[in-house]
């Protein structure tokens, strides 16, 4: 009897509690219990626990609660809406429309000092991945002709090389080609030394080789936010990216979900999503805008996001790139 | 919702029909399932964020989410279980977000739950209806939000740990010891008396 009593089961009265138990456990328990008093009081307790648990009151459903998913739900559709419709037919038009301009462009590149002005299926492809993006926050070299596009066009073929991919990244049909093409662009290009710069990139961009001012602004970018050492790339931001070297997790219940919801996300914002370069299995790249990390950061940290990159500086033109890496929920729903 | 008369197929009854429907898109008879369901997925995020605006905010989300992630619902469990996997996982996610690591990092239930095993203590048998409903209240806030999850998900949801361990991607031993452990805490804090 005092052998009983030394080796209470507290930890298995729940699991009996509940019928919970292996038969042969269970039987064991029920003799203890038959000489325990302390533990038939332990276990009269948490049943008593469990039947309060049970009947606690929740507040009642508020009644437009269902009205206020369904209005979410409208929500969501319209922003996946231009993604099935407009998209493909949109992306082939501008596919079109920039294979003859390249062929213009090459064409005149070898007569011409001065690179055409941006093509306008280019434009309409840089408008919808950019959405709802605050464009006075994202200055592109454009027309007039500059000083380094004049030197551009004007350059040996390596450098047109460099002008033709950025001519033409956009419009890659999937981001493994857009990592591609970009790679090309910064094997290409020649970038000044920094010391050469001037320290108010965004002034005096125009002046100099573009990826150089954006580089300084994307290092800057970096420091300012706290981020590893910023990189370059063209992008949809229509400026320039700073790696911000942390890398985010989400746990999700349908990545494949998971990444057309960051897709959406991000084009929500100004910015854009897409494999990483290294096309790790799982993560995904965001490029943000400045202007709209806070909504980004917001609406990904009520998506559970964690681990974001900290708020950039406002005065910088560069984009952040966010790595988010997207993790199946163990033995998901399913 | 915003129409909830029957339209072909959507008038469907039977829960299947209305998910293999919604999972081709139609979405009536995805809003059918929102007003069926919108209830438990109510009660059980409420039981474990505790809070009125936030339990709104984590219940869209969560019909949100699902109607996203629909493609991906093979049917391989029921679809409560899947849903209530959603909701679970957002709320906890919810409650991380905001102070939930703060309460946690000062462990008010086991200061609570150090008191019970003072002098003062009442027996939880001893307790008026009343007061201890009270006391449980009070003693949840204090409860890690995963602890309330298993709890409300087992005794509220009168679910087995099967059910449960499905649902929180849990082993069925963690389901086990995590519910004890659950239960040992709140009745110590109840018992004691929550700070």
């Amino acid at each position: 009897m005092s052998d009983a009593r030394d080796r209470h089961p507290d930890d298995r009265l729940s699991a009996y509690l509940d019928d919970e138990l292996e038969a042969a456990e269970r039987t064991e328990i029920d003799r203890h219990l038959a000489s325990c008093a302390r533990c038939r009081g332990e276990l009269a307790s948490l049943r008593r626990l469990s039947r309060s648990l049970a009947e606690e009151s929740v507040p009642p459903v508020p009644p437009d609660m269902t009205q206020r998913v369904a209005s979410a739900l409208d929500a969501a559709a319209v922003v996946r809406l231009p993604r099935r419709t407009f998209m493909v037919p949109l992306t082939i038009a501008a596919t079109v429309a920039a294979v003859g301009l390249l062929v213009i462009v090459r064409w005149q590149g070898s007569r011409a000092p001065a690179l055409p002005p941006m093509p306008r299926a280019e434009r309409e492809h840089e408008d919808r991945r950019a959405q709802a993006s605050d464009a006075s926050s994202l200055p592109e070299p454009k027309p007039p002709v500059t000083k380094s596009e004049a030197h551009a066009a004007a350059a040996p073929p390596s450098r047109r090389v460099s002008e033709r991919g950025e001519l033409v990244e956009p419009l890659q049909k999937n981001a493994r080609a857009d990592a591609v093409a970009r790679d090309e662009v910064l094997k290409a290009s020649v970038p000044a030394p920094a010391a050469a710069l001037p320290e108010t990139p965004r002034a005096s961009a125009k002046e100099i080789a573009p990826q150089s001012a954006a580089e300084m602004t994307a290092d800057r970018l970096g420091a300012a936010a706290g981020l590893s050492r910023a990189k370059v790339a063209p992008d949809s931001c229509g400026e320039r990216w700073a790696d911000a070297g942390s890398l985010a997790t989400w746990d999700v219940e349908d990545p494949a979900a998971a990444i057309l919801d960051l897709d959406a996300l991000a084009r929500g914002v100004g910015g854009r999503s897409e494999p990483p370069e290294a096309q790790a299995d799982g993560s995904r790249s965001v490029v943000v805008p400045p202007s709209g990390w806070d909504a980004f950061a917001r609406d990904a940290a009520a998506r559970g996001i964690v681990g974001l990159a900290p708020a950039p500086d406002r005065s910088s033109t560069a984009c952040i790139r966010q790595r988010i890496e997207i993790r199946p929920l163990r033995g998901g729903p399913s | 919702m915003t129409d909830t008369k029957p339209l072909g197929a959507a008038a469907a009854e039977d829960e299947d029909d209305l998910v293999r429907l919604a999972r081709g898109g139609d979405r009536r008879a995805f809003d059918r399932l929102v007003t069926t369901h919108m209830k438990p997925v109510w009660a059980t995020v409420w039981r474990i964020v505790r809070d009125r605006s936030d339990t709104e905010d984590v219940v869209q989300e969560t019909f949100v989410t699902a109607y996203r992630s629909l493609r991906g619902f093979r049917g391989d469990a029921k679809f409560s279980t899947w849903l209530h996997r959603i909701a679970v996982t957002r709320a906890l996610n919810h409650r991380e977000r905001s102070e939930e690591k703060l309460r946690r990092a000062s462990d008010p239930i086991e200061v609570a739950a150090e008191r019970a095993a003072g002098t003062g203590a009442s027996p939880l048998h001893a307790l008026e209806s009343k007061e201890l409903m009270r006391r449980l209240a009070a003693c949840l806030e204090l409860l890690p939000a995963a602890w309330r999850a298993v709890l409300a998900l087992r005794e509220a949801e009168d679910l087995d740990y099967q059910r449960i361990a499905e649902i929180l991607g849990l082993e069925l031993g963690t389901v086990r010891s995590r519910l004890s452990r659950a239960r040992a805490s709140l009745k110590a804090c109840v018992e004691g008396g929550p700070a």
